[in-house]
């Protein structure tokens, strides 16, 4: 592997999920355009790198959650990919958000964090965010974790 | 169907590593100015003790992507014994001569030249 073994965990392809988890999305099934909102600029670059030249994804990249919240209707995402500690707003409004802001379905939401404390987790989740990517991320897999947690065949 | 266009990183990614690592040493060029603020007095010990957890919590999460999973590590273990001391779970160990030895262990990880692994680091290719 090309970058060491950073530790990698994604959760909330289903396996998890439980009959009276109403507020669990239903996966798209597809994915070809994620908008990724990140307030690090190195990491931003990184998951460009990753989703779009190494997983042939279509990248958007947001700063900040107002960003994303001002962007989304017109990028459209299949999916967001939303860090969870960045500065004004965080990543838990900025989801909260996206879904009280849309009038139509809001695109489904996978967490980016570090914060992956077991009971952290189950929050996001129970929250309604499709998934959860832990970081570090591997690089060389960030894109096929993605598509899993979209239930891409 | 479409399959996706994919390629190597190489360079690419390179180029970021080396960016990368520049910046975690100005982190800790940053982390040794706080404990010098905190030791001084100068700024309220809630401030510095914020933004060493910032520092550090960014380290911990973003390293290890990059290809340095050790300064991660490493920067997770100080983040949270940093932590104890803010809520009050003060390790008597972890003074400001600790946090200094730990900000020097965190710049003993780092590769000589910037954006070059050192040599524990580039197993695997």
């Amino acid at each position: 592997m090309l970058l060491g073994e950073p530790p990698v965990l994604s959760v909330g392809d289903g396996a998890e999920k439980k009959d009276d988890d109403a507020a669990r999305p239903v996966p798209p099934g597809k994915v070809d355009h994620v908008l990724c909102v990140e307030d690090d600029p190195d990491i931003r670059a990184l998951v460009e790198l990753a989703l779009g030249t190494v997983g042939g994804l279509a990248v958007t990249s947001c700063a900040s959650g107002r960003e994303a919240l001002d962007r989304v209707a017109a990028v459209r995402p299949d999916v967001v990919l939303l860090d969870v500690m960045m500065p004004e707003m965080d990543g838990i409004e900025t989801f909260e958000r996206l879904a009280a802001g849309s009038e139509t379905a809001p695109p489904p939401v996978i967490f980016m964090t570090a914060k992956v404390q077991p009971r952290e987790v189950e929050r996001y989740l129970s929250l309604g965010a499709l998934g959860v990517i832990a970081k570090p991320f591997d690089p060389m897999t960030l894109a096929a974790d993605v598509r899993r947690l979209c239930g891409c065949p | 169907m479409r399959l996706p266009v994919t390629r190597a990183p190489g360079p690419d990614l390179e180029a970021l590593r080396s960016r990368f690592m520049e910046r975690v040493r100005r982190d800790l060029v940053a982390l040794g100015e706080a404990v010098e603020a905190f030791e001084s007095g100068v700024r309220p010990a809630e401030d510095v003790h914020a933004e060493m957890r910032t520092i550090l919590h960014r380290l911990a999460g973003s390293a290890g992507s990059f290809g340095w999973p050790e300064i991660g590590l490493r920067a997770r273990r100080f983040e949270e014994r940093l932590g104890e001391r803010v809520e009050g779970r003060a390790d008597p160990l972890l003074t400001i001569a600790r946090w200094r030895a730990e900000i020097a262990g965190l710049a003993g990880l780092l590769p000589e030249t910037p954006g070059q692994p050192r040599p524990s680091h580039a197993a695997g290719g």
